[in-house]
C-alpha cells in the first residue's frame, strides 16, 4: 500500500492531484523542484493545463493504458513524473506515482519497468492538502 | 519503498492562488499551442522540424510548448504562411457544464448550453420521469411542450 496525499483540487473542473509520498525518489525530486521557482512554475503549468485540457505532448505525454486508467508522463525539463490518470463519473484524478529521468545517452536506464510497475501499486488516498 | 516517510507539504495550491493571473496568461497561450500540437501530430511534424521551418530555435518551441514563453502574432503569421493554413478565432461565452438539478417534485433547472444570453431554462415535467429516458416537459420560458432525453 502506498500513501497518496491530495496536493491540489479544483471543484470547478472536477480535478484532483495526488502525490505518492511513499516513494523516496519521487519525494526527493519534489523537494528539489519546490526549491527551484522556474521548474516549479513549469510543473504547475502542466497541472493547470491538464486541468483545463489545454496540455500538449511536450508537457503531458501518454505512455500506456491500464485497466483502471492511463499512465502519462508529466514532463518538466529532463524530469519525468509518471502519473496514473483515472477518470470516473466526470472527475479526473491524477496520481503522481514514480519519478524517472528522461532517457538520454547519459541516462540509458529503461523507463519501461518504471511505467509498468505503476499497474501493481495499491493506492491509499489521504484526503488533505495545505 | 518506505511507508513511514513524513508527509511533506508542497505549496501547489498557494502558488496557484498567488499567481492566478500569470498562470491564466500562459494558459491562453497553451490553448493555442494545443491546436498547433494537434496539427503537428496529424502532419507528423516534430518540434525540431517546426523550429527549422519557422526559423526559430528548438529551445524557443520547447518554451512555447511548456508555457514559459507565450505565443505571439509573429509566430502565428509564420506558422500560417509556412503551412498554408489559417487560424480561426471565435469568442464564446464560458459555459457551465450540463447539469440537471431537481428543486421540487415537478420542476427542474436545466442548463442547455445552447443559448447565448439565457443558459438556464425552467421546465415542468411529469413527476414520474426517469433520468435518461425520453420525457415530455413543458418549457415555461417559451410556453411550449418539448420531448427530449433528460
Amino acid at each position: 500500500m502506498e500513501n497518496f496525499y491530495l496536493i491540489h483540487e479544483c471543484s470547478k473542473n472536477k480535478f484532483k492531484v495526488y502525490l505518492n509520498q511513499s516513494n523516496k525518489d519521487l519525494v526527493t525530486k519534489f523537494v528539489d523542484i519546490n526549491r527551484n521557482p522556474s521548474v516549479l512554475k513549469k510543473f504547475i503549468l502542466v497541472i493547470e493545463a491538464v486541468k483545463i485540457k489545454a496540455h500538449n505532448k511536450t508537457q503531458y505525454n501518454w505512455e500506456m493504458d491500464l485497466p483502471i486508467g492511463s499512465v502519462y508522463a508529466i514532463k518538466v525539463d529532463s524530469h519525468r513524473f509518471y502519473t496514473l490518470q483515472i477518470e470516473r463519473l466526470g472527475c479526473r484524478e491524477l496520481y503522481i506515482c514514480r519519478y524517472g529521468k528522461k532517457e538520454s545517452q547519459e541516462n540509458s536506464k529503461k523507463l519501461t519497468s518504471t511505467i509498468t510497475a505503476i499497474e501493481s501499486i495499491e493506492i491509499q488516498k489521504i484526503l488533505c492538502h495545505e | 519503498m518506505n511507508n513511514d516517510l513524513i508527509r511533506i507539504d508542497f505549496p501547489i495550491q498557494s502558488y496557484i492562488e498567488n499567481n492566478r493571473e500569470k498562470l491564466d496568461e500562459s494558459l491562453v497561450s497553451l490553448r493555442l499551442m494545443k491546436e498547433i500540437d494537434m496539427f503537428l501530430d496529424a502532419k507528423d511534424i516534430s518540434n525540431k522540424l517546426l523550429a527549422q521551418d519557422l526559423g526559430y530555435s528548438e529551445s524557443f518551441i520547447s518554451q512555447l510548448m511548456s508555457g514559459v514563453k507565450k505565443i505571439n502574432t509573429s509566430f502565428i503569421n509564420k506558422f500560417e504562411n509556412n503551412y498554408n493554413v489559417k487560424f480561426r478565432f471565435s469568442i464564446e461565452e464560458e459555459k457551465e457544464e450540463n447539469f440537471i438539478s431537481i428543486y421540487s417534485m415537478s420542476f427542474l433547472d436545466i442548463n442547455l448550453n445552447v443559448s447565448n444570453n439565457k443558459n438556464f431554462k425552467t421546465v415542468k415535467i411529469s413527476p414520474e420521469f426517469n433520468l435518461g429516458e425520453y420525457t415530455e416537459y413543458e418549457d415555461i420560458d417559451n410556453n411550449s411542450l418539448c420531448k427530449n432525453i433528460i
